[in-house]
């Protein structure tokens, strides 16, 4: 009885370990996240964002620019931020206003790597938004997972 | 040997006790009257006041110069109180370029953001010669890399990227 006690134990331990394992693996998957920002009707001159995955399930690993031609070039962030889970993003245009993007426009795109069995639970905080003459606008923020085909 | 001389120590002190007054002395003192000298009390009060008379003129003096430096240590304290005070609230409101300079915080918000590089992108591209104090990485010019300096300071991550 007591041998038959002590397998029990050493069985779930082993089945625990194994789960761990797989995980540790990195059965991981890469997710892009697009990141918007609404500026309504006035021209967005420049942004500043924090973003952070909150459960810690993820991690950055690359960063590109958005989708209006002002804001194409990938935004300044710190390289240290790669492989972490909090980054702080930030572009300007010194375009006149009237290339400007204004409403709800892509700024950037995140990449991150994370569990694939966990779902992304990220906080996106504005810092700072401005028009073409520098003035702080309100604007706000949203993150959307791309779909993938 | 010690016991010894202990005793002649003994024997030395005993002999001193022995010692008697000079007869001189002695015959000098059974001269004297048996009976107590009066002295009136009149002139008791007067050695008394003029004792007192003497200390006090003695001790005024002191006490009022002491009394008179703590008057002036204590002027002097809220003269001094006064001016720091006057100095801190009537000093003048700092002139935005002589404000507090943080390198960087172009627009004077006390951080440096990306609007800092954005105020200095926009002062590049309407071409006057802008202040050395823009010159973030002091190359001697201020241009575009001191714009990305600003930028990347905007960025710059103090936890590096843990949340």
């Amino acid at each position: 009885m007591k041998t038959l006690g002590v397998i029990l134990i050493f069985r779930l331990a082993a089945a625990l370990y194994a789960e761990q394992s797989v995980a540790e693996e990195g059965r991981s998957r890469f997710r892009a996240v697009d990141i918007y920002l609404d500026s309504k009707s006035a021209p967005l001159a420049a942004y500043q964002l924090e973003f952070s995955v909150t459960n810690g399930y993820a991690r950055i690993v690359g960063i590109e620019g958005g989708e209006s031609p002002t804001f194409r070039q990938p935004p300044f962030y710190d390289p240290k931020a790669i492989q972490h889970d909090r980054v702080i993003i930030a572009a300007f245009s010194t375009a006149s206003p009237a290339s400007l993007p204004h409403g709800k426009t892509r700024v950037a795109t995140i990449h991150l790597e994370y569990a694939d069995n966990q779902e992304l639970e990220a906080e996106l905080k504005l810092h700072t938004a401005a028009d073409s003459e520098g003035t702080k606008i309100s604007a706000e923020t949203a993150f959307e997972e791309r779909k993938t085909k | 040997m010690a016991q010894r001389s202990f005793m002649a120590e003994l024997s030395k002190h005993s002999q001193d006790d022995n010692l008697e007054a000079p007869p001189r002395l002695v015959s000098a003192f059974k001269k004297l009257p048996d009976e107590q000298i009066f002295v009136p009390p009149s002139i008791d009060e007067t050695v008394v006041m003029a004792a007192r008379r003497r200390l006090t003129s003695q001790l005024l003096p002191r006490s009022r110069w002491f009394r008179w430096r703590l008057w002036g240590a204590a002027t002097a304290l809220i003269v001094a109180a006064a001016i720091l005070t006057r100095l801190s609230t009537n000093r003048p409101a700092p002139l935005p370029n002589q404000a507090a300079f943080i390198p960087g915080d172009l627009n004077h918000d006390g951080r440096v953001d990306i609007l800092d590089a954005f105020t200095l992108a926009k002062q590049l591209k309407s071409g006057p010669q802008l202040d050395l104090r823009l010159d973030i990485n002091g190359d001697g010019i201020v241009d575009e890399r001191d714009v990305a300096i600003i930028a990347a300071r905007a960025v710059r991550l103090e936890k590096g990227g843990r949340s």
